[in-house]
């Protein structure tokens, strides 16, 4: 890989990392286990983070949404709204590719050391039935985020019943504070469960938790075709060699389809093309220079 | 720009939306929930 040709990619982790700690910047609350209750906490944050986590310095945009759908004096929720369609608008997925903490989590699963085996598991971005599945998150939105919290009052479905990110937060702070280990039920081992699954499908897959659950980038999908940063193909450049398809670790073509919903916007495809046709491009907002490029004109002329 | 026009459309809405959460005083309510700790999110409640 040319890395002057892909700084934003090259970067990524780093970003992911600098995401997380802005997202969790509350460090002394990981120690004390106290969670972080200052001004910042009415700002939603991008990524998927619990907010009961000891190091949230922000709302979780996930949770927020359902408090708010599931308040015995509903309101419609402008606010949080608000956030999530400023948040998809102007970078879509690139949210879970790049400021996501939970997406950051199961990169660095991914990247646990396997026996030989296994990493041929690895290999395999896509397999049978594995496209009816990715719909499950637009259900997971659709019904435990939307309608349950608002026909259920007083009921977060998602967060109660699904989200592994708070149930990380909820062992950070067991560790820290005993007295909250009896309360513990059935719900928590179920949730510990749902974790573990996630947690080993991480190591085995390249993000089976965006691909199939996560509510989150169900709602940053709607938006991959028109937000700000997008990804464009220069038609004269490409060759159709599908070099960008074999690495795309969520099993999508970006040669027919940049702007995929599925497209979590990881860069590896800009990345891997040898012809430099696959490009970041910002129509509506300018990416710091000599991250991203500007689209190319109709013709596909530079 | 087609995509460009949607995307601006988009962003007023979206700061329109936060405007007018936020006069509503929504804000409060999501501190409400995130400044303590969610027994929900934690398995608990």
């Amino acid at each position: 890989m040319d890395k002057k040709k892909t700084p934003l990619t090259r970067k990524r982790p780093l970003i992911q990392a600098l995401s997380a700690l802005l997202h969790n910047g509350h460090l002394t609350g990981f120690v004390t286990g106290n969670i972080y209750t200052g001004p910042a906490k009415q700002v939603c944050v991008p990524g998927l983070n619990c907010y009961s986590c000891p190091g949230a310095l922000g709302a979780c945009p996930v949770g927020s949404l359902q408090n708010a759908l599931s308040a015995y004096r509903f309101r419609f929720p402008y606010y949080v709204l608000g956030f999530l369609l400023l948040f998809g608008t102007l970078l879509g997925r690139v949210i879970c590719g790049f400021l996501c903490p939970f997406g950051f989590l199961q990169d660095l699963l991914y990247r646990v050391p396997l026996p030989e085996k296994w990493r041929r598991v690895r290999k395999l971005h896509t397999f049978p039935g594995d496209r009816p599945l990715r719909l499950v998150k637009y259900g997971v939105l659709a019904l435990l985020v939307l309608l349950l919290p608002f026909t259920v009052k007083g009921t977060p479905f998602f967060c109660k019943y699904l989200c592994p990110s708070g149930t990380l937060s909820g062992l950070l702070l067991i560790a820290r504070d005993q007295r909250l280990a009896p309360l513990l039920g059935g719900i928590f081992t179920w949730k510990a469960l749902v974790l573990t699954v996630i947690v080993l499908g991480s190591i085995l897959w390249f993000r089976p938790f965006c691909k199939y659950l996560c509510p989150l980038g169900a709602f940053y999908a709607l938006f991959n075709k028109v937000a700000a940063v997008r990804l464009g193909i220069d038609a004269q450049r490409c060759t159709k060699c599908g070099r960008c398809a074999k690495v795309c670790g969520m099993a999508i073509n970006p040669a027919a389809q940049p702007n995929a919903a599925e497209c979590i916007r990881c860069g590896q495809c800009v990345a891997a093309c040898p012809h430099e046709a696959i490009e970041w491009v910002h129509p509506a907002l300018s990416l710091p220079r000599g991250l991203g490029k500007q689209p190319p004109d109709k013709k596909g002329k530079k | 720009m087609k995509h460009s026009r949607v995307t601006l459309l988009l962003l007023l809405v979206s700061v329109l939306c936060l405007a007018v959460g936020a006069a509503q005083g929504q804000a409060a309510q999501v501190i409400a929930k995130s400044a303590r700790i969610c027994l929900e999110c934690i398995g608990i409640g």
